[in-house]
């Protein structure tokens, strides 16, 4: 049986890595994934250099802070935007032009702005008259009193002394760069002014919100006896980790699963079935092809895998992936693999047309990534009642586990064997009833089966 | 022994009943035929042999076995709506379906095969470039390479042109001389007669007839005679109940007590006889007889 198996198996291996669309897709990716490299190295060289003038109306008693945007370009013109090596300009400049307050403010906003649009001018930036001593504003103390907006900056005009803000006006609202640069520049100043006007200094204020609470390793002891604390881990790494094996197992396995619908669906409309089932049982059949597939997968993930090891190492980020996770990566890819592989082999045996298959495939997606759903609460917990449930439930068991797995301090190993029996006795189970319905439906096409039909199938063979 | 024995089996496809009550016993060694019209009933009753359709009701059993199944790699079995894959070459399809049968063959045994059923020199082509009885004829060497015991074939004259039905019939003759049991289903009743020990023939789902090609000939007697005339034949003569016009021949069938001899003066008076033969009935005469209203499902019971 097992040989049947392994010789069907070997045979839909051969036939899809010999494909051209398999040849063309292991050299094909690595070229788009080293090339997206390449075009962006290239292309963060390629920048627009013209110079951006933002002309200032500063409105404050005696117009202090325009020759502090001034002195600040100044400063970041000559340092901040030449490359050290090449010494080549890498941004452009930023020009700051001082605006003559003598006439009317509002035709000067409007002269102004037709400026930007007409592409003179890049950015206008007001700062209002009382930015240095704002004057108390009656805040709401009701929550309904708070606009309800997703415009972030809403709630700080709501509560703000409309003068004490720093107004920024550009028709390229996704170019950051200077409104950051406008904010760094005065923020210091604006921000001790305002703390001097309350006799507070800037790092009284640091020390009294300034972080608290910081991550510690556990404590051990090594062999000579002295305790230290074990290395801090990376918050961003953990959340991030996690994330991304979970979606690189996902990719491995759909490129894998899902072929298998429509190879079946070809070997009933080539009618070889028959003559396959004249030689195995549709068990065998099934398996075989299941085995195929995944094979075919696991091997497009070794490669993909191997580069994103050789990526990892070469970001210096390889050492927060422990080998005996990657060993895990392995094992469940392969579990699931074959358990979601073989939900797309019973949409195969029961679609008897691509069309049809594609209708039934896209509940087959919704049941793979339906783990993904969990990675929200299980960041927060991830050994929680939800997680370890996901752990239990066979479908979404092989993507969960391996979540876990990836965060400290892992799970237990009878966590993981009933994660990985689950998944085996479900792939069995699939794969039965894929024998089933193929067995009992392979002649039939050019007409959907019924419900009634497949249970019917599932139930008498 | 008996090879294969079926013992009422149906099998129902909705409401259409495609195999009904159907009981048979194959005898080891036989070449038997199954015969019947298009829809018959006959691919429905190899595919229950060969455990691809499960009975409804009823019991199969195949070498002995009652639990048998495709796995089984004693059996060998071509279908009707036969296909390979088209993109491997020749000698890969015929070692790929062989090992499925738990049997790898040498290149030596796959060469031999092709030279004997004229494909000398096809292994290393693509299936894609045959032709359909070149197929047809690999599609053979792959049910007969792994040398089963019984050998199925549904149908596989159809599609072959005169050179290869008769390559492909010298090969079946060659399996019954080395003592292979083979079943072959053809609605054409003609090439079972040539061919088979036995014959087992279904209508609408029911045997109708079955045994050893000489009973079933005897059980019908010696009322048939084969006429050739020069010139027009009588659309009736005294003594005759029924003509069927072969083309070459007309085969006539004779009432109880006809003397062939009063035939014969009958006919000589409207013409000059080329040929005058004394018969059993051909087995299409027998099924005409069971088929027809007033004989249907004679032999059924």
């Amino acid at each position: 049986m097992i040989n049947k198996i392994r010789v069907i198996a070997i045979r839909e291996y051969l036939s899809a890595v010999r494909t051209k669309g398999f040849i063309v897709g292991v050299i094909l990716m690595p070229l788009l994934m080293g090339g997206g490299v390449v075009i962006q190295n290239f292309t963060k060289d390629i920048v627009d250099l013209d110079a951006r003038t933002v002309a200032v109306i500063d409105r404050t008693p005696g117009q202090v802070l325009v020759p502090l945007l001034q002195r600040a370009a100044v400063r970041r013109d000559a340092t901040d935007i030449i490359d050290k090596k090449t010494g080549k300009q890498t941004k452009p400049k930023f020009i700051v032009e001082p605006v003559d307050l003598s006439g009317d403010l509002q035709k000067t906003r409007l002269a102004l702005s037709d400026r930007v649009r007409s592409g003179n001018l890049f950015a206008i930036v007001e700062i209002g008259p009382n930015v240095l001593d704002p004057k108390p504003v009656e805040a709401p103390t009701q929550p309904t009193e708070i606009p309800k907006t997703t415009d972030p900056y809403a709630l700080i005009e709501a509560t703000s002394d409309p003068d004490s803000l720093v107004h920024y006006s550009s028709n390229r609202p996704t170019y950051t760069d200077l409104r950051e640069f406008i904010q760094r520049s005065l923020q210091p100043r604006i921000a001790s002014e305002r703390l001097n006007q309350s006799q507070a200094t800037l790092d009284a204020m640091m020390r009294l919100f300034g972080t608290l609470v910081v991550p510690r390793g556990l404590a051990s002891i090594d062999e000579a006896g002295t305790i230290t604390f074990e290395p801090r881990q990376n918050e961003v790494l953990l959340v991030v980790l996690p994330i991304v094996m979970t979606m690189m197992m996902l990719v491995v396995v759909l490129v894998g699963a899902s072929p298998l619908t429509t190879n079946i669906i070809e070997e009933k409309q080539l009618r070889i079935g028959e003559v396959l089932l004249g030689s195995v049982s549709p068990f065998q059949l099934m398996m075989g092809k299941l085995l195929g597939g995944v094979g075919t997968s696991l091997t497009l993930g070794v490669i993909y895998i191997a580069g994103a090891i050789f990526g990892a190492h070469q970001l210096g980020v390889l050492h927060v992936v422990s080998p005996l996770l990657i060993v895990w990566f392995v094992v469940f890819t392969v579990v699931a693999s074959l358990m979601y592989g073989s939900l797309f082999v019973v949409a195969g045996a029961a679609a008897t047309n691509v069309k049809e298959a594609q209708a039934l495939m896209t509940p087959m997606m919704l049941i793979v990534v339906l783990p993904l759903f969990l990675i929200g609460p299980m960041i927060n917990e991830p050994h929680g009642t939800i997680a370890q449930a996901g752990t239990f439930f066979p479908l979404s068991a092989p993507l969960v586990t391996m979540f876990r797995l990836t965060v400290p301090p892992g799970l237990p190993w009878w966590h993981i064997a009933i994660a990985i029996a689950g998944s085996a006795l479900m792939m069995l189970t699939l794969i039965w009833i894929a024998g089933r319905v193929f067995r009992a439906g392979f002649l039939l096409v050019g007409r959907p089966a019924s419900m009634r039909e497949l249970i019917g199938w599932i139930v008498r063979g | 022994m008996a090879v294969i024995e079926l013992e009422k089996l149906r099998k129902t496809f909705g409401d259409f009943v495609a195999v009904d009550d159907l009981s048979l016993s194959v005898p080891q060694g036989t070449l038997c035929g199954f015969i019947g019209p298009n829809g018959s009933g006959k691919t429905t009753t190899l595919r229950m042999i060969m455990r691809i359709y499960a009975p409804d009701s009823g019991k199969v059993m195949v070498l002995g076995n009652a639990r048998h199944g495709p796995a089984d790699d004693r059996v060998g079995y071509l279908p009707e709506e036969r296909m390979l894959y088209k993109s491997m070459r020749v000698d890969e399809v015929l070692t790929y379906l062989s090992q499925l049968k738990g049997h790898k063959p040498s290149h030596q045994e796959i060469n031999n095969w092709l030279d004997r059923l004229q494909l000398g020199g096809f292994a290393k082509r693509r299936v894609q470039t045959l032709s359909k009885g070149q197929t047809q004829k690999v599609q053979l060497i792959a049910v007969l390479i792994s040398r089963p015991q019984l050998v199925l074939l549904d149908e596989p004259f159809s599609g072959l042109d005169p050179v290869n039905a008769v390559v492909l019939r010298d090969a079946i003759l060659e399996l019954k001389r080395s003592g292979t049991t083979v079943i072959f289903s053809t609605h054409d009743m003609s090439v079972a007669e040539q061919m088979c020990d036995a014959i087992v023939m279904i209508f609408r789902g029911k045997k109708v007839l079955d045994g050893p090609m000489t009973s079933i000939q005897s059980q019908y007697g010696r009322d048939t005679v084969r006429v050739r005339l020069r010139g027009a034949m009588p659309t009736s003569l005294i003594g005759v109940e029924s003509m069927i016009n072969f083309g070459q021949y007309q085969e006539l069938r004779l009432t109880p007590q006809t003397d062939p001899q009063a035939v014969l003066r009958a006919l000589l008076s409207h013409g000059a006889v080329e040929l005058f033969e004394i018969a059993h009935p051909s087995l299409q005469d027998i099924f005409v007889r069971i088929a027809s209203p007033a004989g249907a499902l004679e032999g059924a019971a």
